[in-house]
């Protein structure tokens, strides 16, 4: 007797120009009926072409399924025809949310006619029942002015709401087996557990079992009741997500567990000196909206902000999408003009240098991108990609450029060979290393880190941030450290800045924040990300509603309309930055006293 | 000396895998090398047509009105025109003149178009406003029509239709590059470059423009077989080469007054003509598919 | 979406200054003395110099060029150096029939191509999509004028089964009256029931349509196609068929809305295409066109005339892309 949903020796083979390679072998997966099964694997790890396979919708070629079985209430899914999965199971038995629900919809139609297609497909109702069905549907995932929704287009609805279109697409027909693959990879940390807590309660109402599939260890753990570890397309350990977390075998299952606990032993060592590097006042950063005939609505990404950052030390910034944090980078970088403020650097005003010293400057900022991939042009050597900086910045003839590119390599821990090869020939953590070596090229005084780890695999991620850390120590460097990843702030900084909606709520010592958090925003951000220590979904905190647009922001203090603490001052007046205890500062009426 | 070479190896290496898969891709597009083959034989064709032609000199306007508008035989494959010309000589050295207007045409084209495209897309603002602006306006001419007019007013000759053709052509090229620079900005090298202080015509010409030069060459390939018809329509009209070249256009053009009781005079140019473009387009399309980041993922 | 058509017309607008203004220039830079030709071969000094005076090419530059603009947004195009006739009228009397030549190829270039390409995507790799490609790739490659050539060679002079060329043969021209309401003969038929000319006209038609209609068949079958394809490929199509839509719909409903916006772009460029090949179409099949006209107005180098029809043909094509754009409008993605 097989569970309800079962896979056996499944073997799977992508044909490549050259060769044919195994994607996926695993040997069995089995979940009851009303549970939750967690897969957690890195991109490449073959998740996307489990769950395609088990719907039916893997194209082969170049996929070939080699052998095994996928069980699915006691039916061999692999033996049935095209026609019948269509009919029998798609979308009316086992449902599907996708990775990215931007993609997921079809653009050129409304949210209400795709609703009414998929239920008029399986149950047989006719308009007017259908509409209500949807309607239905809609509600249940916790969706306000449903008629409204059903009238829109999909780029008119933001990626929460979305999701849980989709979400409610996908239970529509009253699927029991849903597969979620990647369901909350592009939506924010408090969005995210909103998300995740409205599928784990439309699971208890419709009964209904899940397999998950994400690339964040926390997250499946939170969520599922059993999990598997997915590397190169083998199940390297699975089992109950105590024992695994608790008590794990496998050298990956550990790299992984490692990966999301690292940062809370690390003492940080105070700087030498109070000496300023970069002081950013009063900076306001505001974008027109294009297209539209009164040109006088702007963006304001970044409003007002003030920070110090003094040498040596590294400041991590924090905030989800849209709260300014790259366009202050940017701007910072002075890779956009600023609407108004100043940006000091060694003192001086950068947007007021002339064109020998905006160089200068440029010579001593610079800046390690996330996507390693998209940072190296693909064409150029390796020994040009870094070289670039010197030779803007320096005159050096080819034999000292080269000596110079070759002792960049060994200190990012490459061999000098690398130095006539290109980009392509290197896996995404030695891209990031080639990028960082070139940011370290001309001895710059800041390196400014945009989500230096987040586009690459775990393993490489831990080498990464030791790798930053090393250099720091030996280089003294000055770092500001953009990440969403809490963890790798946590790793890195000395001082942690966080950002909502263009402004700035708090800033203190990275060991205070984040022991302490005042701000009522940090506290529901840090909340809202689950970690392997949280006890199940409905431990998050989501925040309500969405984010406010910067086009027109909240009067008083941004977050009072997603803050469960505000009062009537809060929306009335803007709180300023107030300082806490002698390194730790929050803007928010609740610290007053 | 030796590290050198080996360098030098390190650097070609990748280069040459990536040949080899392009075609690798194309071997299994059975029709994409066929004409790839093709095209090799025309141009070997074009390169030695002096001297593989039977009656070399019957590409000027030499008359030998005995042997006139003779059909097809072992002497004459194509039979001869009016003037006694062995048509078979004509059409194939007709190869060399279609293939280096094209080329010279498509590549006048790239000249003026890719630069504009990269500084357009690169530095935005009002210089891509402005760019952008002249080039739909000289997309609005319908094609063909503004190198009719051009070259009906500056003179009729093989040259001004060169002329003429690239600069109704090279819009298309600023336009796929301005696209190409657009989506190259956001990968973060531009603006790694930026952050570095690379200046920007250096990032234009050494970071935008080769990153640009596959879907050109896909372009390129694609528009040849345009161009290659296009001058002859205007040879047609009596607007591109002019008596005695051997131009396949122009050929249809005279052997209009003949064709009633001389068909193979008519028939053998237009063969030649879409031979020579079928191939090109064929050509274009699988590099089309090639050089596609999809097929290139598999 | 009001605001998205001033944008796009008034975008139009500066479209039609830079088309007059370049034709302006090439007008201008041209070798020979328009003034020469104007008054004929035998003139003398004097009366080129009254001629010069009559054309306006006396004065400076700019107000020539001021008042070539105004005439043009009058729809005043000049007058013909060979017939010394104003080349607004001249084109009125033979754009009715390149107009109807073009409409019956774009008919069939929309009902032909656009299916084609639709069922070729759909059968991908099959032995309909490659005989589709095929065919369609034949089609625009091929000399427009040439074909128009083998085809008279073959229905002409072998099988004698069609006309060589006019739009009716010289019995029934003389026998009938011609009917003339809107000046496109097919029609005008229709409306005046006249059908033995009709029915003679169309033995005349069938070529010359046949031969101009080939090109946009293949174009629009070939891009309708590739656009489809790359629709299918797209997440929403993938996650369609997870929801257990059946293949049929997600193909027809939506994935092909999807291509609209495209297929108005080709469905354009066939257009602008199409009224240039019928130029040389005309030639062969002496037809009483535009091409006719500019065929004569090419070989007695009557540069006026050469400029008017480019810009008349442009005005044409800027409307039609405009057409487009607005159809393609009506995509939700375009923001307005």
């Amino acid at each position: 007797m097989s569970a309800y949903f079962e896979i056996r020796n499944l073997k799977i083979d992508y044909k490549t120009y050259e060769k044919q390679q195994r994607v996926l072998d695993i040997e069995r997966i089995a979940i009851e009926k009303g549970k939750t099964y967690g897969i957690v694997g890195e991109s490449g790890s073959g998740k996307t072409v489990l769950a395609l396979a088990i719907m039916g919708l893997l194209p082969c070629p170049p996929g070939i399924i080699k052998s095994g079985e996928i069980i699915f209430d006691g039916q061999d899914l692999l033996k049935k025809k095209n026609k019948e999965m269509g009919e029998k199971y798609r979308g009316n038995r086992i449902a599907m949310i996708f990775q990215d629900p931007m993609s997921t919809l079809n653009p050129v139609f409304t949210v209400g006619y795709q609703m009414i297609q998929i239920i008029k497909q399986h149950q047989k109702l006719n308009k007017k029942e259908a509409y209500k069905k949807a309607i239905e549907m809609i509600e249940v995932v916790k969706l306000p002015d449903v008629d409204d929704i059903m009238k829109k287009y999909p780029h008119q609805l933001s990626g929460g709401q979305r999701q849980r279109i989709i979400i409610a697409m996908a239970l529509a027909c009253g699927a029991e087996f849903l597969i979620a693959d990647e369901p909350t990879r592009n939506l924010d940390v408090t969005i995210q557990a909103s998300i995740l807590k409205l599928m784990k309660e439309l699971q208890k109402k419709f009964g209904v079992t899940v397999l998950f599939i994400a690339n964040n260890l926390s997250l499946v753990s939170t969520f599922c009741d059993e999990i598997g570890i997915l590397h190169n397309g083998k199940i390297v350990e699975q089992g109950r997500v105590e024992e695994v977390i608790k008590s794990s075998k496998n050298t990956y299952t550990k790299i992984l567990i490692d990966s999301v606990t690292k940062g809370e032993s690390v003492t940080k060592k105070k700087q030498e000196k109070d000496e300023v590097l970069l002081e950013v006042k009063s900076l306001k950063k505001y974008f027109p909206v294009k297209k539209r005939k009164s040109s006088k609505l702007f963006v304001k990404a970044v409003d007002d902000v003030d920070l110090k950052i003094y040498k040596g030390e590294v400041v991590g910034i924090v905030g989800e999408s849209g709260c300014g944090k790259s366009t202050l980078v940017n701007t910072i970088l002075n890779l956009h003009e600023p609407t108004s403020g100043q940006v000091l650097f060694d003192g001086k005003n950068i947007f007021e240098l002339d064109k020998n010293q905006l160089r200068k400057t440029r010579k001593d900022i610079q800046i390690v991108f996330q996507d390693p991939y998209w940072s190296l042009n693909p064409r150029w050597l390796v020994k040009d990609i870094i070289s670039e900086p010197i030779k803007v910045h320096e005159k050096l003839n080819s034999i000292s450029i080269l000596k110079r590119v070759e002792d960049l390599l060994e200190l990012v821990g490459l061999p000098k060979s690398s130095a006539f090869k290109y980009p392509h020939e290197f896996s995404g953590g030695q891209r990031q290393r080639i990028a960082i070596a070139r940011a370290l090229a001309v001895n710059p005084k800041l390196v400014v880190l945009d989500e230096p780890t987040s586009s690459i695999d775990v393993i490489s991620q831990a080498q990464i941030l030791e790798l930053l850390k090393e250099l720091r120590g030996r280089l003294r460097l000055t770092n500001i450290l953009i990440s969403h990843d809490l963890s790798v702030v946590n790793y890195l900084a000395d001082k942690v800045v966080i950002m909502y909606l263009g402004k700035i709520v708090e800033y203190g010592e990275a060991i205070e924040v984040f022991n302490n958090p005042l701000h009522p925003y940090t506290k529901a951000l840090f909340n809202s990300i689950p970690s392997l220590e949280s006890s199940g979904i409905e431990s998050l905190v989501t925040l309500e509603g969405n984010v406010p647009s910067a086009i027109n922001p909240p009067s008083g203090c941004r977050f009072h309309t997603r803050c469960s603490m505000a009062n009537e001052r809060c929306s009335k007046e803007m709180p300023a930055m107030k300082v806490y205890n002698d390194n730790h500062s929050a803007a928010c009426f609740l610290y007053e006293q | 000396m030796d590290t050198r070479i080996n360098n030098l190896l390190e650097i070609i290496r990748p280069r040459i895998k990536e040949i080899r898969f392009s075609f690798y891709l194309l071997k299994k597009n059975k029709l994409t090398l066929a004409a790839f083959y093709i095209i090799v034989t025309l141009i070997v064709l074009a390169v030695l047509a002096p001297y593989v032609i039977p009656y070399p000199s019957h590409i000027s306007d030499e008359a030998n009105v005995a042997n006139k508008l003779l059909p097809p035989s072992r002497e004459f494959l194509f039979g001869t025109d009016e003037l006694g010309r062995d048509i078979f000589s004509r059409v194939i050295y007709g190869i060399r003149i279609s293939l280096t207007t094209a080329i010279l045409a498509v590549g006048l084209a790239i000249i003026i178009g890719v630069p504009l495209g990269a500084i357009a897309g690169t530095i935005g603002g009002w210089a891509d406003e402005v760019i952008m602006r002249i080039t739909d306006i000289f997309l609005s001419f319908p094609p063909l029509l503004l190198a009719i007019a051009i070259v009906s007013i500056v003179g009729s000759s093989l040259n001004n239709a060169i002329m003429a053709i690239a600069l109704s052509w090279w819009p298309w090229y600023t336009r796929l590059v301005r696209g190409q620079a657009v989506s190259l900005k956001e990968r973060k090298f531009i603006q790694a470059a930026e952050a570095i202080g690379t200046s920007k015509w250096k990032i234009i010409f050494s970071h935008v423009v080769p990153n640009t030069i596959s879907p050109v060459i896909v372009q390129a390939s694609m528009d040849m077989g345009g161009v290659i018809l296009t001058i002859a329509s205007l040879s047609f009209l009596g607007l591109g080469a002019q008596a005695p070249t051997p131009e396949w256009g122009l050929m249809i053009n005279t052997s209009r007054n003949y064709f009633l009781n001389a068909w193979w005079y008519s028939i053998f140019p237009g063969l030649a003509i879409f031979i020579t473009v079928l191939v090109f387009n064929l050509l274009g399309d699988g590099f089309r598919e090639i050089m596609d980041p999809k097929t290139r993922k598999r | 979406m009001l605001s998205y058509i001033i944008r796009r017309l008034s975008l139009g607008i500066i479209v039609l200054l830079g088309v007059i203004t370049i034709t302006f220039t090439i007008a201008r830079i041209i070798p020979s003395d328009p003034a020469v030709k104007w008054a004929g071969p035998r003139a003398t000094q004097e009366q080129i110099q009254k001629a010069r005076e009559q054309l306006g090419l006396d004065k400076p530059l700019i107000v020539q060029f001021w008042k070539y603009l105004t005439n043009c947004m009058k729809g005043d195009l000049g007058y013909s150096l060979r017939t010394h006739q104003p080349i607004k009228e001249e084109l009125k009397t033979f754009i009715p029939a390149t107009l109807e030549l073009v409409i019956i190829a774009f008919i069939f270039a929309t009902i032909v191509g656009i299916p084609l390409g639709i069922y070729s995507a759909k059968m991908k790799d099959q032995l309909l999509d490659h005989l589709s490609r095929l065919f369609s790739i034949g089609a625009v490659s091929l000399p427009t004028f040439w074909v128009g050539l083998f085809l008279q060679l073959i229905f002409y002079n072998q099988l004698e089964l069609l006309p060589l060329g006019g739009q009716v043969s010289t019995e029934i021209k003389i026998m009938y009256e011609i009917p003339k309401v809107t000046g496109m003969l097919l029609f005008d038929c229709i409306l005046t029931s006249n059908w033995i000319v009709f029915f003679d006209a169309l033995k005349h038609y069938i070529l010359p349509c046949f031969t101009i209609a080939l090109y946009p068949i293949g174009l629009v079958a070939r891009m309708t196609r590739s656009a489809l394809l790359e629709v299918l490929n797209e997440d929403y199509i993938i996650a369609a068929k997870s929801y257990g839509l059946k293949d049929r719909k997600v193909l027809w409903i939506y994935a092909l809305k999807n291509t609209l916006g495209s297929t108005a772009i080709v469905l354009t460029l066939s257009l602008g295409y199409t009224l240039v090949d019928t130029f040389l179409v005309e030639a062969i099949f002496s037809w009483p066109g535009l091409g006719s006209y500019v065929t004569t107005a090419v070989t007695t180098l009557d540069y006026p005339a050469i400029i008017g029809v480019t810009i008349f043909s442009t005005v044409c094509y800027v409307i039609l892309n405009l057409v487009a754009d607005i159809i393609i409008a009506l995509d939700p993605r375009v923001r307005l």
